[in-house]
């Protein structure tokens, strides 16, 4: 199937000039994502204005038409594949962004790349917190739609902490504003939250009002080694039960270690096992102190190696073996199947010890790290497809998912579900709650035009 | 045809069939105790069933449906929008015996039934070096239940952020009677759509709350507080600003406006103060440095943006003396006019002063007194209405319309914490397109198709 030619010729005669991209070259581009799958869409269009989107969808419910929302497609999970064809709403040129340091609000097209608008926000002494690692090539858009976290997520939150209100238009044409510029509103149903994270499968965002924060002044970092993983996560309670709040705490397994010393010479002594990178905020003043409380209290639980530094300038350093990670692992294997589950905190070590018996049973290896103050574990199983590891790879995700599940955990914290972890969605959704689901999705969407596939 | 059916003695008999006999109350004094909330309306049910398990609410859920008698939750009746209230009769379903409370420290996380006090979980919450933020003043006596379903806020929340914020999870029965688990006991999940986010806030309407997954967060080791009293509202309102463009987020940051700095001036050692007198209430913690680092420079800016007076609390007794201030306010409103109407609306920040400032115009226009008072640090003002006595009801309520549409116009909205309910509902159409309400309304269809749960209630129409 495809387009036929009076809906082609709607769509020209929506989307003049570099609005639309018809021939197959032009459009192929906008197939795949960050999964990697892959789907020739029949048109791209790229509206500039609230209007078109209106009319976009008020033709595509008509006429039956998949639509498939698109930011910068950086998700991992296939939510931008369009899959069975259709047409892609890029997002590219709803781009506006205004900052109001009073009102401490951002208003963004969906189109804006998140750095942009925290460089904007910061420019004016404000501070949008949700950091995915994504965050210089992904879009607000996508972020609110995915539900991005990020490292800043243990002390800040996620992106739907931040989302005040925003304007969505829906399958049929009809705009819906919710919430808006005030930072409490519980006037009616929270329908802004619901679009959050709903994968562009219920309705099309076309503007999103952001909570801002004052920019703290001053930021620290430590990063903390330890002879043993339960050392390491012994300490992280420790650092709670002291009564901080990091605003970032990532941990860093035996197996991760070893696959950086890969890549040169490591910061921390042979012996390490574990290591913690944490990052405290606040006033220049207390700072300080806080950086000498939190560095003895690490001490006390036995780290056994510690760096420390104040401000950008000491603290990037610190933080450059977390980035190394990701090239590093290619050191392993040439592929990666990778999950972001999260388990309840206290079930931290449990998991990590589980994954490990996963790679073990499946004889490949499973690096484990991420924002562990919210138990939320990135879990990279590495294979070589071309040595025919793929299924081994697979079942090592499935054991991971099943065990993250049994621990009461969820099998992803950040990511979503998308196409990738569609067919895995019913062993954490049961029949009751997924039914709901459907009977919303139905309200919102009755003929399935949106993003059709995935998810729900 | 009426929509509902009369609870008559046979229905009654099911009920108790359904859902044991001993939870099923209907003395005239069961009945007299669940017909009345923190409004002026009053509604007695048939009868008040108190289940002790979300299967006996499945249970009376799915015979409510079957048979067509409303339900209505309730926590502790605390609510200010009558949302416990059963305007239709039938059934108030008291959910305060379901209280059951684990706190899980490793996990940093409560699982909580709905009839928790708010009070009990701070409590519960601390005595493990833990902090459960939300702080609605009513926190003493209201559920979390309630607080779930009113998405309830209060001064930290500027800080920490409403209780939302903090629901990871929760189990609903829904209005046919399937029990559903929504979202996490993990603090991050993103697998399907936001179901709890939906349920919060949602006031009785969509679900009935059996169990609460909530976020706890490590405990501030310290906490300094401080009144700063201003010239004018507007310096006020511009010292906040400035605390907070300096860098610094309060943990509280509550405003009185200068009629109801007036109405508590003598509880405050600061004698005569100038007619336009505004004062704010400030709290910062964290660390003891930086409780402290942060209270300095909160001190610093208020005085360069021209505070009279700083009046720092010097312990717990003095911190208490200073809220007691605060508290004072709507007591003593309370206590001086025969007619009060709490509106709560929220502005964005920047407009605060400005409406704030309007608010003579319209006490002359319509005849009543505002007091303002509330969260300057998020722009929630509680606009307290009064009149002398009930003649004037009809100009009270023109007035209180004019208000809400000037908050609209300004970018507000007209409730940030108490909820629409039955009180506000017949303005709920000035805020909410009919796309909006349009979309609500669908929702509610698909979750409640014979519209037995908490019937009157945020929607426009009785979805039937
Ligand atoms: C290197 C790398 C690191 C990453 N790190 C993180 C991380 O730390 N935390 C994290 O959470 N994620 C992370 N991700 C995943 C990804 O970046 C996020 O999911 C991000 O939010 C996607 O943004 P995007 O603009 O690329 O959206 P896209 O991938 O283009 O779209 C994502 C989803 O949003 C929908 N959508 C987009 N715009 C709209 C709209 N206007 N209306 C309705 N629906 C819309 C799409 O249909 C799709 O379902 C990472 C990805 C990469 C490649
Ligand atoms: C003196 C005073 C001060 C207050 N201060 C604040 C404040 O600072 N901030 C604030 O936000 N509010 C405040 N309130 C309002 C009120 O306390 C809150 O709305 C509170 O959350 C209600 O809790 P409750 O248990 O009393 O609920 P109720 O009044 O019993 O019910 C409120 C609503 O929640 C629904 N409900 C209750 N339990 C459930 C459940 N388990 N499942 C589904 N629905 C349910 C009811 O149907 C109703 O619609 C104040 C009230 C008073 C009297």
């Amino acid at each position: 199937m495809s387009l036929s030619r009076s809906q082609t010729q709607t769509l020209k005669s929506l989307f003049p000039g570099e609005e639309l991209l018809l021939s197959p070259e032009e459009a192929a581009p906008f197939g795949a994502d960050a999964s990697r799958a892959f789907a020739q869409p029949w048109a791209v269009v790229r509206p500039r204005s609230l209007e078109q989107a209106r009319e976009l969808l008020a033709f595509a419910h008509r006429e039956r038409i998949p639509l498939f929302p698109r930011g910068r497609a950086t998700n991992v999970v296939g939510d931008c594949v369009p899959q069975g064809g259709g047409i892609v709403i890029s997002t590219l040129f709803l781009d506006s962004l205004a900052i109001d340091p009073e009102d401490f609000v951002a208003v963004a097209g969906p189109g804006v790349v998140t750095a942009d608008l925290a460089a904007a926000a910061e420019g004016r002494g404000l501070f949008y917190p949700p950091d995915p690692a994504s965050v210089r090539i992904s879009t607000i858009g996508g972020n609110v739609a995915t539900c991005a976290g990020g490292m800043r997520a243990l002390k800040y939150g996620v992106t739907r902490d931040f989302v005040l209100g925003l304007t969505a238009v829906l399958p049929g044409g009809q705009v819906i504003r919710c919430g808006g510029r005030t930072h409490k509103n519980v006037a009616g149903l929270d329908l802004a939250r619901l679009l959050v994270g709903s994968e562009g499968t219920l309705a099309f965002i076309t503007e999103i009002i952001l909570k801002l924060l004052p920019k703290p002044a001053a930021t620290a970092s430590v990063l903390a080694g330890f002879a043993s993983e339960a050392q390491a996560l012994a300490a992280a309670q420790a650092v709670f039960r002291a009564g901080m709040l990091p605003a970032a705490l990532e941990f860093m397994g035996a197996e991760v270690l070893d696959c950086l010393a890969l890549l040169g010479p490591t910061p921390w002594p042979r012996e390490t096992r574990a290591a913690l990178l944490l990052r405290l905020d606040g006033s220049a003043a207390a700072l300080a102190a806080d950086l000498d409380s939190l560095a003895a209290i690490l001490r006390a639980a036995s780290a056994t190696h510690l760096e420390q530094g104040l401000g950008a300038d000491q603290e990037e350093p610190l933080w450059e073996q977390r980035r190394l990670i990701n090239p590093a692992s290619f050191r392993l294997r040439p592929d990666k199947l990778s999950d972001d589950v999260t388990v309840p905190r206290g079930k931290v070590a449990a998991a990590v010890a589980g994954i490990r018996q996963a790679g073990a049973a499946a004889g490949l290896p499973i690096l484990v790290f991420g924002h562990i103050g919210d138990g939320n574990l990135h879990v990279n199983v590495m294979y070589d497809a071309a040595a025919g590891e793929s299924e081994a790879a697979q079942r090592a995700k499935s054991d991971t998912l099943d065990l993250v599940l049994s621990l009461g955990g969820t099998m992803s914290g950040e990511h979503g579900i998308g196409l990738v972890k569609a067919a895995y969605l019913p062993r954490q959704i049961g029949q009751e709650e997924l039914s709901l689901m459907r009977r919303i999705k139905d309200q919102f969407d009755p003929h399935h035009i949106m993003n059709p596939g995935k998810a729900y | 045809m009426p929509r509902f059916s009369p609870l008559t003695p046979a229905l009654l008999d099911e009920i108790r069939a359904a859902v044991g006999g001993s939870a099923v109350l209907t003395t005239a004094a069961d009945l007299d105790a669940a017909s009345a909330d923190a409004t002026t309306e009053r509604r007695r049910p048939e009868a008040v069933v108190r289940p002790a398990s979300a299967e006996q609410v499945s249970a009376l859920l799915r015979l409510a449906n079957a048979r067509r008698f409303p339900v209505t939750p309730r926590g502790t009746g605390t609510g200010l929008a009558g949302g416990a209230l059963a305007f239709h009769g039938g059934v108030v379903l008291d959910l305060s015996a379901m209280d059951e409370l684990t706190v899980e420290p490793a996990n940093l996380l409560a699982v909580a039934g709905p009839g928790v006090l708010t009070h009990t979980l701070r409590s519960e919450a601390e005595k493990h070096g833990l902090f459960y933020p939300p702080d609605p003043a009513s926190l003493k006596d209201s559920t979390l239940g309630g607080n779930a379903a009113t998405n309830a806020g209060g001064p930290a929340c500027v800080k920490y952020g409403v209780t939302k914020n903090y629901v990871l999870g929760l189990t609903a029965v829904l209005p046919t009677g399937e029990i559903v688990t929504c979202g996490t006991r993990t603090r991050k999940g993103v697998v399907g759509y936001d179901l709890t986010q939906l349920l919060v806030g949602s006031e009785g309407t969509l679900g009935v709350i059996t169990t609460l997954f909530l976020k706890l967060i490590p405990l501030p080791r310290a906490v300094r507080t401080q009144v700063a009293v201003f010239p004018s509202l507007d310096k006020a309102v511009a010292g906040v600003a400035a605390i907070m463009a300096g860098g610094c987020c309060p943990s509280a940051c509550e405003f009185l406006d200068p009629r109801c700095l007036a109405l508590v001036g003598d509880l405050l050692p600061f004698g005569d103060l100038p007619r336009d007198a505004s004062l704010l209430l400030l709290e910062t913690d964290g660390s003891e440095q930086a409780a402290d680092a942060d209270m300095a420079l909160v001190s610093e800016v208020c005085k360069k943006s021209g505070a009279l007076h700083l009046l720092p609390a010097t312990g717990p007794a003095e911190r208490e003396t200073l809220w007691n201030v605060r508290r004072q306010v709507s007591l003593r409103i309370h206590d001086a006019w025969p007619v009060y109407v709490p509106e709560d609306v929220v502005l964005p920040l920047a407009e605060i002063a400005g409406f704030v400032a309007e608010l003579p115009r319209y006490e002359k226009k319509f005849g009543f007194t505002v007091y303002a008072f509330g969260h300057a640090g998020d722009g929630n003002i509680h606009l307290n209405i009064t009149a002398p006595d009930r003649s004037t009801l009809d100009r009270v309520e023109a007035g209180t319309i004019a208000l809400l549409k000037r908050v609209l116009e300004l970018g507000g909205t007209m409730s940030g914490e108490h909820g629409i309910g039955f009180t506000k509902q017949r303005f709920l159409g000035l805020e909410l397109s009919p796309a909006s309400r349009c979309a609500q309304t669908a929702i509610k269809k698909a979750l409640d198709p014979n519209g037995i749960l908490n019937p009157g209630k945020l929607f426009d129409e009785d979805p039937a």
